[in-house]
């Protein structure tokens, strides 16, 4: 009975085989297609015109790269990807994802596949230490983009730095780069620079004589409430208060009835998370103050939508110059909203310029050693899509730039109301 | 300690609007703080343990009016994800997407909160320490499950109600602490009456007062604690609901803060005592709100607002040093 059984499969299954084998691979299928829909077309007759066309096309489009092949170079990217931080830098990473694709479309490096990971510290700089520990010990990883908060990178750039792991941070603080790290390259403006570049615009602006602060206690808006104050001093601008606030806090109430009472003119805020809680419920208070806030365009589309109206009129300033005045960086827009299905925060294209300059500074190195990329890092003069980047002796950024807005009755950042900082005399000129 | 009050002098030199102004925001996060406590101090009447899960339960609430907001059509998937959307909507329709939201609420957290008592704390009664643990656990699971299948970063929550303002003495409050501090005494009544003068409440309360006893008396032991289970998260989700009204938004990890304080006010009031748990609730509110406005001033700068938290944290070391029954509770003790 055993071997009945065995012999009736053994047919069915050598039956199968050879049906499988006289059907015609699916390939062949798609090609007939192809041919059937070409007979179709009606004939084109041939005149001056259409050679034209013809030739132009064989011209200006460009012959496809061959595909990467090999072993991938391994360039990982550290963001936020958890927690209160987790939207923009969400579309952060997925700006570098795009990037890393269009790399491999367009031939890779050295004919090798790029491969990137997003990583989450969870903005938790724990996490991010034994992240950076386990990213320098995996000898595939030739370089790291990230991760985006001082309060995470400050910790992680020694690690890196000791492994000798090129590092490009999207973090502000100067605390990045003043202990004269070899590996880490900071393409960023500075936090002190972003908390004047406020000032400057509250005074110039506004023409405002008190203020007063609320801020984050971390590495980086320390420094913007630092900068920010040292200004006011300068520009003779009172501050009325400095109040420290946590990211984990939703009712801001009670320091702004507090801040209220003081009746200061403006109120700025060094803060990443509760900018728009802090803007609606000032508000809310009836407060009328004028408004200045920084990183507010790192999630600009998230601010406006959590603030509605209160958003009209505040003040910010970031890297990223009016998009209506440069094509190149709506054509970006088009391209990741095309990709993903979603409209890219402002802060992405830098994130895109600045992990785009880490894969050319591989590219420059000759071949994906950690040693030869942070010699060719060095090296940089990089035209990315925002800005060029250059760096200085010390790894900071050769000329920052800064652009200071104020958000418009539409809910934008429009070139009407944008006004290009000028580091060295604080003068804001019209962009 | 003129001068200090002489700081908090305003434009019109007004310092009652300083002291109103933090007293109505001191209510209606209160309010908040009472209402999730009464979860904590329903279960803990009933098994004597603390339900740690009930935070979750809270937050899940504010959550799943999100859902159904957008199941209903009133946002849509391209701005639910992150936006707060200011929706225009007649009185009528208002009045029922809110009751919709906080009926969709307070059905998914009372009955998770059913199913958890059945599933992970009925095995375990009688170990109360094993229990404790397991609620922890629970606690841990659903927000991790929240962030996992619900969202890892902040969500808007719609703008049900347009906000209007109203002005008393110079101070301004808006609508929906207005409608707050209604539906926590509407819930508040509610739960008295259910509790004091309903057989299901004359169940509980001897439960509470002695299971065993009042399982010779014909209680269904069960039923009864899976009611306390059904009740006490339904308000947690309700509470939800009106947390992310006021503050705009929701967030997988908000119960972890609010769970905290509201277990501080269930302390403070005297656990076990619903109208003492909502006691507590409102002087936590207030106490921190007023209290961290004049920390900065009081401290000269040294402590800002960042030590808020100082309040709760303090109240409770000192209520369990020197009165742990709460204030409005009754001492206990093996005679």
């Amino acid at each position: 009975m055993k071997g009945k059984f065995l012999s009736v499969t053994l047919v069915v299954v050598a039956l199968s085989l050879v049906v499988a084998a006289c059907a015609p691979p699916t390939p062949e299928k798609v090609e007939v297609t192809k041919i059937v829909e070409v007979t179709k077309e009606v004939p084109v007759e041939i005149t001056k015109e259409v050679v034209k066309e013809v030739v132009k096309e064989v011209v200006v489009t460009p012959t496809p790269a061959p595909a990467p092949t090999g072993k991938p170079i391994r360039v990982d990217v550290v963001l936020p990807l958890t927690g209160v931080y987790t939207y923009a830098f969400d579309l952060a990473c997925k700006g570098c994802l795009m990037g890393a694709e269009e790399t491999n479309t367009a031939g890779g490096i050295f004919g090798r596949p790029v491969y990137t990971i997003c990583r989450d510290d969870g903005a938790d700089p724990k996490l991010g230490v034994t992240l950076a520990h386990a990213l320098c010990d995996d000898p595939e990883v030739v370089g790291v983009y990230g991760t985006s908060l001082s309060l995470t990178e400050v910790p992680m750039a020694p690690v890196f730095d000791e492994c000798g792991m090129p590092n490009v941070p999207h973090a502000f603080s100067t605390l990045v780069t003043e202990p004269g790290y070899k590996a880490i390259f900071q393409p960023t403006v500075n936090s002190p620079g972003v908390g004047r570049a406020h000032a400057d615009a509250l005074y110039k602006l506004r023409d405002v004589k008190s203020v007063a602060v609320l801020h984050e206690e971390d590495p980086c808006n320390e420094q913007y409430k630092d900068g920010f104050v040292e200004r006011c001093e300068e520009l003779g601008i009172k501050i009325t208060s400095v109040n420290p606030v946590t990211k984990d806090t939703v009712d801001f109430k009670p320091i702004l009835t507090k801040i209220g009472a003081e009746n200061p003119e403006a109120i700025f805020t060094a803060c990443f998370v509760p900018t728009a809680l802090i803007v609606k419920q000032m508000r809310e208070l009836g407060l009328k103050q004028a408004y200045a806030g920084t990183e507010i365009p790192e999630n600009f589309y998230e601010f406006t939508k959590t603030c509605g109206e209160a958003a009209v009129g505040a003040i910010t300033g970031g890297e990223i110059p009016p998009i209506e005045k440069h094509p190149e960086l709506q054509e970006f827009s088009k391209r990741f909203e095309a990709r993903w299905g979603v409209k890219p925060e402002p802060t992405v294209f830098v994130h895109y310029q600045n992990y785009m300059m880490l894969l050319d500074a591989i590219k420059r190195a000759g071949s994906p050693d950690r040693k030869a990329i942070i010699k060719a890092l060095e090296e940089t003069d990089y035209d990315g899509l925002v800005f060029r980047v250059r760096f200085n002796p010390d790894h900071t950024l050769e000329n920052p730039i800064m652009t200071m807005y104020e958000v418009t009755p539409d809910l934008e950042l429009s070139a009407d109301k944008a006004w290009r900082w000028e580091k060295a005399t604080g003068e804001l000129k019209p962009e | 300690m003129t001068s200090l009050w002489l700081e908090l002098q305003n434009e019109e030199g007004n310092t009652m609007t300083y002291l109103i102004q933090q007293f109505m925001n001191g209510i209606s996060i209160g309010c908040i703080y009472g209402l999730i406590a009464l979860g904590y101090t329903m279960v803990f009447g009933v098994l004597r343990m603390v339900n740690f899960s009930h935070s979750e339960l809270f937050m899940l609430g504010g959550m799943v009016a999100v859902f159904l907001l957008l199941g209903a059509g009133i946002i849509d998937v391209a701005t639910m994800r992150t936006t707060t959307v200011a929706v225009s909507l007649s009185g009528l329709q208002m009045a029922m997407v809110i009751m919709m939201s906080f009926a969709g609420a307070a059905a998914f957290s009372g009955i998770l909160g059913v199913i958890i008592e059945r599933m992970t704390l009925r095995p375990l009664r009688g170990k109360p320490m094993i229990a404790l643990v397991n609620s922890l656990g629970t606690q841990i699971f659903l927000r991790n499950f929240a962030m996992l299948f619900l969202g890892r970063d902040m969500r808007g929550f719609p703008r049900i109600m347009p906000t209007l303002y109203f002005k008393i003495m110079g101070a301004t409050f808006t609508n929906i602490q207005v409608f707050i501090i209604i539906v926590t005494v509407l819930l508040l009544t509610g739960l008295l009456y259910l509790v004091n003068r309903t057989y299901l409440g004359r169940c509980i309360r001897a439960v509470a007062e002695d299971r065993d006893v009042a399982s010779l008396m014909g209680v269904d032991i069960n039923r009864t604690i899976a009611s306390v289970f059904l009740i006490g998260p339904a308000i947690g989700g309700i509470t939800g609901v009106l947390c992310s009204m006021y503050f705009e938004q929701v967030y997988y990890a908000t119960g972890a803060m609010f769970g905290i304080k509201a277990w501080v006010a269930a302390v403070m009031g005297g656990i076990g005592d619903i109208a003492g748990t909502m006691m507590g609730g409102l002087t936590l509110g207030i106490l921190e709100t007023v209290g961290a406005g004049f920390l900065p001033i009081v401290s000269r700068g040294l402590l800002g607002f960042e030590y808020k938290d100082i309040f709760a944290f303090s109240l409770m070391i000192l209520m369990l040093i020197f009165r742990p029954q709460g204030i409005f509770g009754e001492p206990t003790g093996t005679k």
